[in-house]
């Protein structure tokens, strides 16, 4: 049974039909949503939360573009409104450990690949970061991303390769290894 | 792009997706159990405003609650039901229906301490922002969330495993209420109980326990040792 059969069947009250499009996809968002938080709790709590509110907002999906696309639009949304709320509160409790004098600096250890890639992808815009995790990292296409965010998939483009760009610079040092 | 760009690039995302954020495999049948669970219970978000008005809300939300936990019951008991081959004795399926009864429990059990776990972040968020002098007004809003699903799962055979569970729940309920009716009224009084609440007892100590809890149909329910 396929997507749209299944959504017809929720849609008409059949509730083990929700079982079978959430199977389909609960692995899929769950990537997604841990690699874009990088936290096991935060990905449960935003993949939960991106399938309650495409199951609640059902009737919005007219099916004019796959499901799966839909969903992964749900899912982004729930991820990045959620990650900028967190990021808002943790901002606020840094604010409060400085004020206490509690912050103090940390010292630099020689940094490895996995230390200085995670700060290069960190230091990109949320815009660049999201569209580099998606296409190439999780395989997206650009048509999917484009959807998922609602942009044009030029300009889907720009942003990977100004993503990609950025990377390139930040880690030239392991660039330089891995050409040679 | 050339062919050098091209394969750092490539070089790059490999290691992106190896070191950076590698998702473990997804928890699918816990998170399915939370799903279900909201899904019945988060349109009835009961408002609790006012003193007077609190009784009557609260036990319609105790009734919307124990009905949407029923609606769960029902379904999770349809679904584990086995067809008895005629050749068991009844010792057989006395131990099976044992063993039924706490694969039933154990998708309330996951709730449960998700539950507890989204808690404990909650009133830790709280409590820095009060320490902090700030008024979040979402506060009020996210606490109801939180209560309407604490009543629901109060209702659930989770709750009825260990009398310390069931005091956890009633005693974060208490202090749900308390949040909502401080953020809707402005209330010093109520305020001070509060604070009072979230740095004198301990019940971010006990929630933080028990959300730590390993759970699942592998290990056995272990909330009936909270």
């Amino acid at each position: 049974m396929d997507d749209k059969q299944l959504v017809d069947r929720i849609r008409s009250g059949d509730r083990s039909a929700q079982r079978a499009l959430y199977d389909a996809h609960v692995d899929r968002v769950y990537r997604l949503a841990y690699r874009m938080s990088g936290d096991e709790t935060l990905a449960r709590d935003f993949t939960q939360d991106a399938f309650v509110r495409a199951f609640d907002r059902l009737d919005g999906y007219r099916g004019d573009a796959a499901f799966s696309t839909w969903m992964h639009s749900v899912t982004t949304s729930v991820v990045l409104n959620g990650l900028r709320k967190i990021k808002r509160i943790r901002g606020r409790e840094l604010d409060i450990e400085a004020a206490r004098g509690i912050a103090h600096s940390v010292p630099q250890a020689e940094p490895d690949l996995k230390t200085r890639l995670a700060a290069a992808v960190n230091a990109l815009p949320e815009a660049y970061r999201t569209v580099f995790l998606m296409h190439d990292v999780e395989g997206y296409t650009h048509r999917e991303i484009a959807a998922a965010l609602e942009l044009k998939t030029g300009t889907s483009k720009a942003r990977l390769s100004r993503a990609r760009a950025r990377l390139r610079m930040d880690l030239k040092e392991f660039a330089e290894e891995w050409v040679a | 792009m050339n062919d050098q760009t091209g394969g750092i690039d490539a070089r790059i995302a490999e290691a992106t997706r190896d070191l950076y954020h590698a998702p473990p495999p997804a928890p699918s049948e816990e998170m399915w159990a939370d799903i279900q669970a909201r899904l019945v219970s988060e349109p009835p978000v009961v408002p609790i405003q006012s003193a007077s008005g609190r009784s009557a809300r609260s036990r319609m939300g105790w009734w919307v609650g124990i009905a949407a936990a029923l609606a769960i019951g029902l379904g999770l008991g349809r679904l584990s039901l086995v067809p008895t081959p005629a050749g068991d004795s009844a010792a057989e399926i006395a131990e099976r229906s044992g063993s039924d009864a706490e694969r039933s429990t154990w998708p309330y059990m996951l709730a449960t301490r998700s539950h507890l776990d989204r808690a404990e972040s909650f009133l830790t968020t709280v409590k820095t922002d009060r320490r902090s002098g700030w008024n979040n007004p979402e506060i009020g809003t996210w606490a109801r969330s939180l209560l309407s699903r604490t009543r629901l799962l109060m209702a659930t055979p989770a709750a009825a495993e260990g009398p310390e569970l069931k005091a956890l729940l009633e005693d974060l309920e208490l202090m749900l209420m308390q949040i909502v009716v401080t953020a809707d009224t402005d209330d010093p009084q109520e305020s001070l109980i509060v604070d009072q609440g979230l740095e004198e007892s301990d019940l971010l100590l006990r929630l933080r326990s028990a959300a730590s809890k390993n759970n699942g149909p592998a290990s056995g329910p272990t909330f009936s040792t909270l």
